[in-house]
C-alpha cells in the first residue's frame, strides 16, 4: 500500500518538476527572443527618420505660421500670461527662464528664431541631438507660454521629441550621416546600448500613437453625435474649425457620406492596433489615417496637429517600403539618364 | 579621425545591465501611458499612491477626448462696443464681433495662426464661469460699473462672503475686460471712455436641418454684462495687438462688403 502511494507521489513529483521546468524554459526562450529583438538590430530606422523629419516640419510650420502675429497670441498681454506662470511648465526650470525672457517683444522674437533654426536642424538631421535638446527646451517653453494657443499636438510633439532624442533617427536621411560617411570610409554600427535605446524609443512611440487612437475612438463611441453618424458635421460648422465653410457645406450635403466618414473614424481609431497585425489591414489602416489627417489638416485648419500625428504613423511603414519609396525616384532618374545616353550619337 | 564603437567602450556586463534597465523602463512607460491615456478605470489603482500621476504630469501630460463624447456645436463669441468722448457729448459705437474679426485670420488659410482663436477661447472660459453664478449674481453683473465701482463689491453676498463661483467669475471678467479694452483702443483709439462686451454662444444649424433653406440658425444664447470702465492695465499703445487686429478687421470688412 505504502509502495503504491510512494509511486504516485514520485510520479506526481516528476510531473510537477517537468511542468515547471518546461514552463520556465518557455518563459526563458520568450524573454531571450524579446531581448534579442531589442539588442539585435535597429528597427524602423527609416520610419524613425521620417518621424524626425515630419515632427520637424510640424514645429517649423507652427512657428513660421504664427511668426507675424506672435505678439498677438504667444505674447498677448491681456491674458496676464507673463504675470503668473499660466502652466506648470512655465514655473519649472529651465522653462521659467525662457518664460521670463519671452515677456518682452525682443525676447519672444529670439525664442521664435531659436525654435525655427532648431526645427530646420531636425528636418535636415543636422546636429540632430543638439537640435532636439534645443527644441525640448525652447519649443516646449514656447508652447507653454499661454494656454490660449495650446492643443494636444503640443503634448504629442513634446513626447515624440523626448524619445527621438534617444533614437538613431539621424542615421539615415540626414546631413549628420552624410558628413560622417564622407569623413570615414564606413559608418560605425550602433553599439548595443544605442541599439536598445533606439528600439525602446520606437516601441514607446508606436504604443503612444496606438493608445491615442484607441482612447480617441473609445471616448467618441459614447457620444450621441458619433453613434448617430453626424459628428463630423458639427465641428466643421463651428468657425473655430471651419476655415473653408463652403467646402464643408458641400461635403456635408449627402447624409450617407457623412455617416460613413463618422463611423469609419470611430472604427479605424478603435481598431488601429488590431489592424496592424496583418499586412493588408495595416495598409488599409495607414491609408485611412493619411486621408483622415489630410481632411483634419485642410478642412479644420489644423495642419500641424495632423502632421505631428502622421509623423508617428510613419513608424509603422516597413523598412522595405521606405527603401522602395526612396529608390523609385533614383531608379527613374538613372533610367532616364541611361535613355539619354542611348540617344546620343 | 577614428571612432570607437560603443561596444568597445563599455564592458559586456554593464552593457547587459543598461540594456535590461532600458527595457524595464519601456515596460513601465508603456503601462503607465496606457493607464493614463485610456478612459480612467479602476485598473489605475494597481499603481500605488500618486505614482502614476507624478510620473505622467507634467512631462507626459495629455488628453485625447478631443471632439468626444460630443463634438463642439456652437460658436463662442465676444461682441464689443464702446462709449466715445468727442468734444462735448458722448456717443456709443455699434457692436463689433471681435471673435469673428479674429477668425478672418484663419478664413481660407491653409496654415491659420493661433491669433485667430484667442477671443474664442476667452468667450468659452467666460461662459463657463458665468453659468456657475446664481440668478441673483447673474443679474447684478448686468449693472453698469464706473471707474471706481468694484466688481467684488457687487458680487459679495449679505454675509460679506465671496463665493468660489464669484471669485472665478471676477478673474475671467477682468480678463475679458482687458481683451475688450485692447480691441476698443485698437479700433477707436484713446477716445474710449467705457466698454461693454456681450459674450454669446451661437449654436450651429443642426445636422438634420442642414439642407432645409427655410430653417434659420438658432438664436445665440447671450451672457449680458453692464458697461465697464476700460481696463487700467493697458494703455492705448499695444502695437502688436493693434496691428494684428486691424489687419484682420480690414480684410473682414473687405469680405463683408
Amino acid at each position: 500500500m505504502i509502495d503504491v502511494l510512494r509511486a504516485i507521489v514520485r510520479s506526481l513529483r516528476t510531473l510537477v518538476i517537468d511542468g515547471v521546468s518546461s514552463a520556465l524554459e518557455a518563459t526563458d526562450r520568450l524573454l531571450r527572443l524579446g531581448y534579442d529583438w531589442f539588442v539585435g538590430s535597429l528597427h524602423a530606422l527609416h520610419g524613425s527618420a521620417a518621424a524626425r523629419i515630419l515632427i520637424g516640419v510640424s514645429i517649423f510650420g507652427l512657428v513660421t505660421s504664427n511668426f507675424s502675429s506672435r505678439g498677438y497670441s504667444y505674447g498677448a498681454a491681456w491674458t496676464e500670461q507673463f504675470r503668473v506662470p499660466p502652466t506648470s511648465f512655465a514655473a519649472m526650470f529651465p522653462f521659467v527662464e525662457i518664460w521670463k525672457w519671452a515677456a518682452t517683444p525682443a525676447g519672444l522674437t529670439s525664442v521664435f528664431i531659436v525654435v525655427i533654426v532648431a526645427s530646420i536642424g531636425l528636418i535636415l538631421g543636422f546636429a540632430t541631438q543638439i537640435s532636439i535638446i534645443a527644441l525640448l527646451v525652447f519649443w516646449v517653453a514656447l508652447s507653454q507660454l499661454t494656454t490660449y494657443t495650446a492643443d494636444q499636438s503640443d503634448n504629442l510633439i513634446r513626447i515624440a521629441l523626448t524619445f527621438l532624442l534617444i533614437s538613431q533617427s539621424h542615421r539615415v536621411w540626414s546631413v549628420d550621416s552624410w558628413i560622417r560617411s564622407r569623413r570615414e570610409r564606413s559608418v560605425a554600427p550602433a553599439g548595443q546600448v544605442a541599439t536598445v535605446a533606439h528600439n525602446v524609443a520606437v516601441v514607446a512611440l508606436m504604443c503612444q500613437i496606438c493608445f491615442v487612437y484607441v482612447s480617441g475612438g473609445l471616448y467618441k463611441a459614447g457620444g450621441q453625435a458619433w453613434a448617430g453618424g453626424w459628428a463630423i458635421y458639427d465641428p466643421l460648422h463651428v468657425k473655430q474649425f471651419s476655415t473653408w465653410p463652403e467646402l464643408a457645406d458641400l461635403v456635408m450635403t449627402f447624409g450617407p457620406a457623412v455617416a460613413f466618414a463618422t463611423s469609419l473614424t470611430v472604427l479605424v481609431q478603435t481598431l488601429f492596433p488590431l489592424m496592424l497585425l496583418n499586412t493588408w489591414s495595416r495598409r488599409i489602416a495607414l491609408v485611412v489615417m493619411v486621408f483622415f489627417h489630410i481632411g483634419i489638416g485642410v478642412f479644420m485648419g489644423l495642419p500641424w496637429f495632423s502632421l505631428s500625428t502622421l509623423a508617428l504613423d510613419a513608424l509603422f511603414i516597413r523598412e522595405s517600403t521606405w527603401k522602395r519609396l526612396v529608390g523609385a525616384p533614383a531608379a527613374f532618374t538613372s533610367s532616364v539618364r541611361k535613355d539619354l545616353e542611348d540617344v546620343r550619337p | 579621425m577614428t571612432r570607437t564603437p560603443t561596444a568597445a567602450r563599455f564592458p559586456g556586463s554593464i552593457r547587459q545591465v543598461v540594456s535590461g534597465l532600458l527595457i524595464i523602463f519601456l515596460a513601465w512607460h508603456v503601462f503607465a501611458s496606457f493607464l493614463w491615456i485610456a478612459p480612467p478605470t479602476p485598473l489605475r489603482e494597481v499603481v500605488p499612491g500618486t505614482l502614476l500621476q507624478s510620473y505622467m504630469i507634467p512631462w507626459f501630460g495629455q488628453s485625447w477626448s478631443v471632439f468626444a463624447p460630443e463634438p463642439i456645436n456652437g460658436d463662442n463669441e465676444i461682441l464689443i462696443r464702446a462709449e466715445l468722448r468727442p468734444a462735448g457729448e458722448s456717443s456709443v459705437t455699434a457692436w463689433i464681433n471681435a471673435t469673428d474679426i479674429e477668425y478672418q485670420l484663419a478664413y481660407h488659410n491653409l496654415v491659420p495662426p493661433k491669433a485667430a482663436t484667442m477671443g474664442m477661447h476667452q468667450a468659452a472660459d467666460f461662459r463657463n464661469v458665468w453659468t456657475k453664478l446664481n440668478a441673483e449674481q447673474q443679474a447684478s453683473v448686468t449693472r453698469d460699473l464706473g471707474q471706481d465701482a468694484d466688481l467684488k463689491a457687487v458680487l459679495t453676498d449679505e454675509d460679506g462672503r465671496l463665493t468660489e463661483a464669484a471669485r472665478a467669475y471676477i478673474a475671467q471678467e477682468e480678463r475679458t475686460r482687458a481683451y475688450a479694452t485692447e480691441v476698443a483702443y485698437a479700433v477707436w483709439g484713446s477716445r474710449v471712455t467705457a466698454v461693454q462686451y456681450l459674450v454669446q454662444r451661437h449654436p450651429i444649424v443642426p445636422f438634420q436641418s442642414r439642407n432645409d433653406s427655410t430653417i434659420e440658425r438658432p438664436d445665440a444664447i447671450q451672457y449680458v454684462t453692464g458697461w465697464r470702465a476700460p481696463s487700467s492695465t493697458f494703455d492705448a499703445s499695444d502695437e502688436s495687438f493693434r496691428k494684428t487686429f486691424l489687419d484682420a478687421w480690414r480684410s473682414y470688412k473687405e469680405r463683408n462688403k
